[in-house]
């Protein structure tokens, strides 16, 4: 399988697999905006789509939306409380999406620096994880390959 | 082996009445008395209420005038029967912030209880109070975060997926 048209390619950083990418929370009643832009950790055991700090919540509620309280699974079967609102990806790397961006599960929960993308992002995409040359490319799947999100 | 009566217990009620027992006899007049006045709508039944002494405000109650303005205490439709321990937790959580722990242990009760009461089914995802009411359903993560944002709810809300105890997460 091939991609047809590159989103993003560069090595890894500190031996994982990270890209810069930028997200949006709209609130769609008044229109108002916030962003986060930060290195991701490319998690492919993650189901949610985005996945930031819990610190991050007061940015967004500063635009009347307020995350809502949900169970979050962590790593070796922990569960937490965590926080749930809806964002769009607007940008991977140098690629910018087609406005609005990707619709995605945004997740704040925990203090991790970066943040993380996780199968909802890449089921749209292919992405090749080149271990041996600690490389990743991601690309947008011809027409034919893609599924039905 | 038939069930069998004493033959003064079989008899029907009109020959109950007939009984020669001065108990019965009285027993009969008051009765007989009490239907003629019933049937004469002469006084109530036992189930009227007799008009006394309830007063809500000025005037004597009437119940088409507050059946919105009343709050249920007890069962409701639109709600599940949230066992003692959920019960709890709430009453806490009004004194007090809760734990991490008895956040998801109260999200768990009021999920398991209203998924039950309203009969979702598996992986439907919901946004709900702690009482267990239901405010949006939705079968994605995306869709139902979506519905909500920017919503403004009178009690707080959680969103959980029915049947399950994380609704995203890390493996």
């Amino acid at each position: 399988m091939s991609s047809d048209r590159g989103i993003f390619q560069g090595h890894y950083t500190s031996g994982k697999p990270f890209v810069r990418a930028r997200i949006v929370i709209v609130n769609p009643e008044t229109g108002r905006q916030t962003t986060i832009e930060k290195n991701f950790w490319i998690d492919t055991g993650f189901d949610g789509g985005v996945h930031v700090a819990q610190a991050h919540v007061s940015e967004i509620q500063l635009i009347k939306v307020n995350p809502r309280l949900g169970p979050v699974g962590l790593a070796g079967g922990v569960k937490r409380p965590g926080y749930f609102c809806h964002a769009y990806l607007q940008q991977i790397g140098d690629h910018e999406f087609p406005a609005p961006g990707i619709d995605s599960t945004l997740i704040l929960q925990g203090s991790s620096g970066h943040g993380f993308l996780g199968l909802e992002i890449l089921r749209r995409f292919v992405a090749t994880f080149d271990g041996p040359h600690e490389f990743l490319k991601i690309g947008q799947a011809q027409q034919s390959q893609s599924r039905e999100a | 082996m038939a069930l069998s009566l004493p033959s003064r217990t079989v008899a029907s009620e009109e020959d109950e009445f007939k009984i020669e027992s001065p108990l019965f006899v009285v027993t009969m007049s008051e009765r007989g008395l009490y239907d003629l006045r019933r049937k004469q709508h002469l006084t109530p039944g036992p189930s009227f209420d007799t008009g006394s002494g309830f007063f809500l405000g000025d005037g004597p109650f009437q119940w088409k005038d507050h059946v919105d303005k009343i709050e249920y205490l007890g069962f409701s439709f639109d709600r599940p029967w949230l066992p003692p321990n959920a019960l709890k937790l709430l009453d806490k959580l009004k004194k007090r912030p809760i734990s991490e722990t008895e956040t998801m242990k109260l999200m768990g009760l009021v999920a398991e209880q209203a998924s039950l009461h309203f009969q979702l089914d598996d992986d439907k995802i919901v946004a709900m109070t702690f009482h267990g009411q239901i405010v949006e359903v939705s079968d994605t993560r995306v869709g139902l975060l979506k519905k909500i944002q920017g919503q403004k709810y009178r009690e707080q809300i959680f969103v959980w997926r029915v049947g399950s105890d994380v609704l995203s997460g890390r493996k």
